[in-house]
């Protein structure tokens, strides 16, 4: 059978008081919560909190009791189960691949099902294989048993892209690798996440992972929902005891306020000094080879902004001065919460620290600082 | 009609045929099964055996007896213990082999001596497998000892072959019925004695 | 006479070369009807749960009735020769074929279920692509168990004019010929191995395949 494709890209998800009970103990106890369209939205809290429930709410692995699920403003209910779940991904803890499939024949499960060609679904699986860091050569007949935890978890994520779903929901994915491998996955799987462009609703109980990937973050505590905002909001204005508990505030950030901006600063060196007028594709394999990911563009002495390898890579037009953005600038003597109280009220996650003089000497970047602290 | 004399001897033949093949299989396998233990070499032989002899259909072993040791009712009864041994030698084996390692150096750790850890641990322990196998004896056996009438050893398989004979169907039923009656009672008794012997922890 | 001689001289004079013919005819017979329906009630079980234990208590009880019992208590519905000797072996061997597909379609990992169900599988599709696969051995253990039992069966048709090899045995025991007694007992034990032999290669074979390790 081929399933419609239901939608592109998303405007949003909206969970509407949304409540499950299994017999008198509530899973789900009236969940509202507004998933922006190509956001990482991550749900967090402890065992038994109703974060895994609420995913499985989404592509009708559970149905709720009360409330509704839309999506960009349709009721799920209305989308046969089998068609929506094909429209998103899944990817779970345990993983989850069939043992008597090779990563191929994982892979290429649903295409095959939806009626693809042997090439299409070949040329999407290594495609997918290219895209985890697994050279299909190498390991697209090879079989689940045959790859490590991690390996596995990447063909986990491959299998649930396979068909370019809107929507990708994850739970735990990381939850059973090592601390390393995990640390390694979330650093590529940031990556991943920047090209997809997926709206991911995304499970964890670990506060350092939902800090690194999530661009918001929905604490969930006794089957209800505590609070939903940036690491920022929770961490500076935590509205309950058990939100400032969960992102630790009150041990570790007590001792923000005495910090300033210049202790938590990258230092800049030359190489992160660019000449504004350079052509963007030079600039951009200066930083590459340097392995830079944001550079100061300077022109005769001056700061004339900041450029960030990403947004060079996806448009190297013209002079690097074109890309450049207006930086914020502090004195690396500033109070810190009031830097990054500003930062975030400008949208602005990247900051220039000065010296006394007003010579660049490094730059703050409001979420590694903020991962930094944790 | 087959006379109820004839059907009540032939079925105390039919019974002392089974259970006491029974008995001779339990007496031999069971410390069999021991000593596989101590042996690596012995207990890979007993399983291959076990293993190889269970394809071999009955008939063909019934049979093959006949040149080795004539007919009667003695060589009826060694047909069977041959079919019937292995089954409960291989899963008594197994019970007593497939024990928590922890529970058997906990036990040497506590000075049980060999012995005492068969007789107080894995015995025990192999009781649930150690009846599963000889139920299915028991029922193998009920099945072979209506065959083994064909080498002369009496029971109800004689009246059975009596009736195939001249196609006399009460003769058949007459013999048939009880061995299903029999096999039926084997089964029930068998769980009910497991149920009463194992220990709770394998409920 | 030497041994080759007597054993030539029992094959010509029984004809076991005719006499295999027969008896793996029944077997083969027996076995892939066996296989197809105790697959098909398998799968019926797995889908209605409540007939699983009924049907399997029932089955469990035929099972331990004496099959020669069985094979003539056919006789005055099926006369006698091979139908009643196919239908017998039939009986027997469904019961570990069904319980074994049964056994194997359920117990699927729970997360390979997710999966596929959040992954957009149908019931059936994960029926076909994922349970069936995975209970694959199991099936196999379960023919190979239902294949012992066909060999017993079929071997004791010869008691019921069915041909195929236990007509020789018989023969040797009513004229008490050792000689054919020998040759034929061990021919028949031989093919039983060779053939569970074979089944059992299979059975592996699926086992390292579904642990993906080959």
């Amino acid at each position: 059978m081929t399933s419609r494709r239901l939608f592109d890209k998303i405007q949003g998800i909206t969970i509407s008081h949304v409540t499950k009970t299994y017999g008198s103990i509530y899973a789900v106890r009236d969940v509202s919560l507004d998933v922006i369209g190509g956001e990482l939205l991550v749900l967090i809290g402890p065992s038994g909190s109703g974060k895994t429930t609420t995913l499985r709410m989404v592509n009708r692995l559970i149905e709720p009791d009360e409330g509704s699920i839309s999506i960009d403003g349709q009721d799920i209910r209305g989308h046969d189960p089998v068609t929506l779940r094909r429209n998103m991904g899944y990817v779970i803890q345990q993983i989850g691949l069939f043992p008597h499939m090779s990563v191929r024949e994982n892979i290429g499960l649903i295409p095959r099902l939806e009626g693809w060609t042997r090439d299409d679904i070949n040329a999407r699986v290594d495609e997918l294989l290219s895209l985890v860091a697994l050279p299909p050569e190498v390991f697209s007949g090879r079989y689940p048993q045959e790859l490590s935890g991690g390996q596995q978890q990447r063909v986990g994520l491959a299998r649930a892209l396979a068909m370019d779903p809107p929507i990708l929901l994850m739970d735990e994915p990381f939850g059973a690798l090592d601390p390393i491998l995990r640390m390694q996955l979330q650093d590529e799987f940031a990556k991943i996440k920047e090209e997809l462009g997926k709206t991911i609703l995304f499970v964890t109980h670990d506060i350092e992972e939902s800090f690194k990937l999530g661009d918001r973050i929905a604490i969930m505590r006794d089957a209800s929902l505590d609070q939903v905002g940036t690491a920022y909001e929770l961490i500076f204005h935590p509205e309950s005891a058990f939100v400032a508990d969960i992102v630790d505030a009150n041990k570790k950030y007590k001792h923000v306020d005495t910090m300033c901006v210049g202790d938590v600063a990258y230092a800049l060196d030359d190489d992160h000094l660019l000449d504004g007028r350079m052509d963007s594709k030079d600039a951009l394999s200066s930083m590459h080879e340097h392995d830079i990911e944001v550079a100061l563009a300077v022109e005769g002495g001056e700061i004339i902004g900041l450029v960030n390898a990403l947004s060079l890579y996806r448009d190297a037009q013209g002079r690097l001065r074109d890309h450049a953005f207006e930086p914020l600038i502090f004195d690396a003597n500033d109070s810190l919460p009031a830097a990054l109280s500003e930062m975030k009220a400008h949208g602005i996650p990247m900051a220039v620290v000065t010296s006394r003089d007003g010579q660049p000497t490094g730059i703050i970047s409001m979420n590694e600082t903020l991962l930094r602290l944790v | 009609m087959v006379p109820v004399d004839t059907l009540t001897n032939a079925t105390i033949q039919h019974l002392t045929l089974t259970y006491g093949a029974l008995f001779f299989s339990v007496v031999t396998a069971i410390p069999l099964a021991i000593l596989s233990l101590f042996s690596k070499r012995l207990s890979n032989a007993v399983l291959t055996l076990a293993n190889l002899l269970q394809a071999i259909p009955s008939f063909a072993v019934v049979a093959i007896v006949v040149p080795l040791l004539g007919i009667g009712f003695t060589p009826a009864v060694i047909a069977i213990v041959v079919r019937a041994l292995l089954p409960i030698i291989k899963n008594t084996y197994i019970g007593l082999k497939d024990i928590d390692a922890s529970a058997v150096s906990s036990a040497r750790g506590l000075g049980l001596t060999e012995w005492q850890i068969i007789r107080y641990i894995r015995l025990p322990h192999s009781y649930p497998a150690m009846f599963a196998g000889m139920k299915f004896a028991a029922i193998l056996a009920n099945s072979i000892a209506i065959l083994t009438a064909i080498i002369g050893s009496g029971g109800l398989g004689s009246v059975i072959f009596s009736g195939l004979s001249n196609l006399n169907t009460d003769k058949i039923i007459a013999g048939s019925l009880p061995t299903i009656g029999i096999a039926i009672f084997i089964d029930v008794s068998f769980t009910l004695l497991e149920r009463v012997i194992t220990p709770r922890t394998h409920s | 006479m030497n041994i080759i001689d007597r054993i030539m001289d029992v094959w010509e004079l029984q004809q076991l070369t005719q006499r295999t013919v027969e008896h793996l005819t029944m077997f083969a017979i027996a076995l892939v009807v066996a296989s197809i329906v105790g697959i098909i009630v398998g799968v019926i079980v797995y889908r209605r749960f409540r007939v699983a234990t009924v049907l399997f208590n029932v089955l469990n009880i035929a099972e331990t009735i004496p099959t020669l019992a069985l094979l003539v208590l056919l006789l005055p519905l099926l006369g006698l020769g091979m139908k009643p000797t196919i239908v017998t072996s039939i009986i027997y061997s469904i019961l570990p074929i069904a319980r074994n597909t049964y056994t194997g379609l359920t117990s699927v990992d729970k997360e390979h279920i997710l999966v596929a169900e959040a992954l957009g599988l149908s019931d059936s599709e994960i029926l076909r692509k994922v349970r069936f696969p995975l209970a694959l051995p199991l099936i196999a253990g379960g023919i190979r168990i239902a294949l012992v039992f066909t060999m017993g069966v079929v071997t004791l048709g010869g008691l019921i004019a069915a041909g195929g090899l236990g007509a020789p045995l018989q023969t040797g025991i009513q004229l008490y010929d050792k000689d054919i007694i020998i040759v034929t007992g061990l021919w028949v034990g031989l093919l039983a191995l060779i053939l569970d032999s074979v089944a059992g290669m299979i059975e592996h074979r699926l086992e390292v395949n579904r642990d993906g390790t080959r």
